[in-house]
């Protein structure tokens, strides 16, 4: 007799509600770790698993790649701490950026990325402006060489304005943090009160990109294909969409500054949109001047990863882009591909444009910082 | 020097005429609301002649969004878009472009340009 033919045993029995077979098809076994799957795995994913970073063990449906370096937090190897992470604890900084990095002052801004939510808006504000006050209690009041940033909520953009006046009130905040997102643009005018707000307390808007940018293409197949256009492409969309809807005409005091997104598709950039704007200006009135114009007083660029060109590339360049005053040093710490000054920054840079690099472009770009000057 | 050109009536309103003016071509241009103007007739961006394009008021805006047509008029080149000035001759997008503009009246009716 098979399953199938198996008599229900109330028919049987008689009296109690007839019983037939019961079949489940949406049931969910779970992993209690993910790690529970190493021993099943060949041994090249094994050393994915366990060896390399970026694999979140308890999201395995998240940034869908393993970044293939040692450092499971992504980071110098050296900058880890014992417990895995990086960038976790003061006195490391101290040690690592300041003292061993020669760093004076550092602006900092995190690995969170609230505006990149793609819901649950007041959760996430609720999430920034713990953040914004966690930031300021361990970091900012903890020692008077780190510079903050207001984490936000872009798209409750009533949210955000009251959390940038609230949170500026600190003098060593020095500038609002966006996220690269690539699902909307930044010049779009819902987003305007963000900027204005930012102009109006003497901040920075700042740019990063991270986990939730995509490119193109979404997610290429592999990291090394995502790592190299994700953050450039991104950039460049937000830039253009903050010049082509005018932010710069309406705020001409504000400044931007983008991450790491490479420094040299900035001479490209300006010549290809300085061209279309010759061409299609009349579909942007509103826009008074050269985009290039724009970028030069209002568009700042860091400079890591700068190891991707030589000092002599790097100094052509800026005089192709006419363009000293774009470019600050970043460091990224404590990623693994971070910059140290001396490495980036060699000497055979003219000692007028490292200086600009160096720290006089920053000093010139965050009003916050102009107290240092001298 | 003094050219006489041709009578105004001979060109339509929001219309242009390619002349030779002591072997420069000049675009005579005369607006939509008849006044009538002259550019050296080659586009400094790649030399197509200006003549061929057409003109019109320019579009501006004082916020994102807000187009008016303006009370002054451009020449748009054929090739590319750029926009010149009918009086100076600026490129409205870069300053550094521009087409040489020349003084013209109406002297009973004919068209009159100085160079």
């Amino acid at each position: 007799m098979t399953l199938a033919e198996t008599p229900p045993a109330d028919v049987e029995s008689g009296g109690a509600p007839a019983q037939t077979m019961l079949i489940d098809c949406d049931v969910h076994e779970g992993l209690k770790s993910i790690e529970q799957l190493v021993p099943y795995l060949d041994p090249h994913s094994r050393r994915l698993t366990q060896h390399y970073g970026g694999w979140v063990a308890s999201n395995p449906n998240g940034f869908p790649y393993v970044v293939p370096m040692e450092s499971k937090a992504v980071a110098r190897m050296e900058w880890e701490l014992t417990d895995g992470t990086v960038g976790t604890e003061l006195d490391a900084m101290r040690t690592q950026l300041f003292e061993g990095e020669g760093v004076s002052r550092a602006i900092i801004n995190g690995f969170s990325y609230f505006s990149a939510r793609a819901a649950s808006y007041e959760f996430a504000t609720a999430l920034s402006s713990a953040y914004n006050d966690w930031q300021i209690e361990h970091w900012l009041n903890q020692d008077d060489r780190i510079y903050g940033s207001v984490h936000v909520v872009a798209n409750d953009p009533q949210a955000a304005v009251r959390e940038i006046d609230r949170v500026a009130a600190h003098p060593q905040i020095v500038q609002v943090f966006l996220p690269l997102v690539t699902d909307r643009q930044f010049g779009d005018p819902i987003y305007r009160p963000i900027f204005e707000a930012a102009a109006r307390n003497d901040l920075v808007v700042a740019f990063h990109h991270g986990a939730h940018t995509e490119t193109l293409f979404g997610w290429p197949r592999y990291y090394i294909e995502w790592h190299m256009v994700a953050a450039p492409q991104s950039a460049q969309n937000q830039l253009l969409s903050l010049i082509c809807n005018g932010v710069f005409d309406q705020l001409p005091e504000l400044k931007v500054v983008f991450m790491e997104t490479g420094v040299a598709w900035m001479p490209w950039f300006m010549w290809r949109l300085d061209q279309q704007y010759r061409e299609l200006r009349s579909e942007i009135p509103w826009v008074k001047r050269l985009p290039s114009e724009h970028m030069k007083d209002s568009v700042r660029i860091c400079t890591q990863p700068l190891g991707d060109i030589t000092p002599r590339q790097f100094t052509q360049l800026v005089e192709m882009a006419d363009s000293e005053r774009i470019f600050l040093f970043a460091s990224d710490y404590p990623h693994y591909d971070a910059d140290s000054v001396d490495v980036v920054l060699k000497s055979s840079i003219p000692e007028g444009l490292r200086n600009r690099v160096r720290y006089q472009n920053a000093l010139e770009t965050y009003p916050r910082l102009r107290g240092l000057i001298g | 020097m003094r050219y006489e050109l041709f009578a105004a009536d001979e060109l339509e309103p929001g219309s242009m005429r390619a002349v030779d003016v002591g072997g420069i071509s000049v675009a005579v241009i005369r607006t939509p609301d008849g006044s009538v103007h002259a550019l050296k007739n080659v586009c400094s961006h790649m030399g197509a002649k200006l003549s061929d394009g057409i003109v019109h008021e320019a579009v501006v805006a004082d916020e994102v969004g807000g187009y008016r047509l303006s009370d002054d008029f451009v020449v748009r080149c054929p090739w590319h878009g750029f926009e010149f000035s009918v009086d100076t001759g600026r490129c409205l997008a870069d300053a550094r472009h521009r087409a040489r503009a020349y003084n013209v009246t109406l002297e009973r009716d004919m068209i009159v340009l100085e160079r």
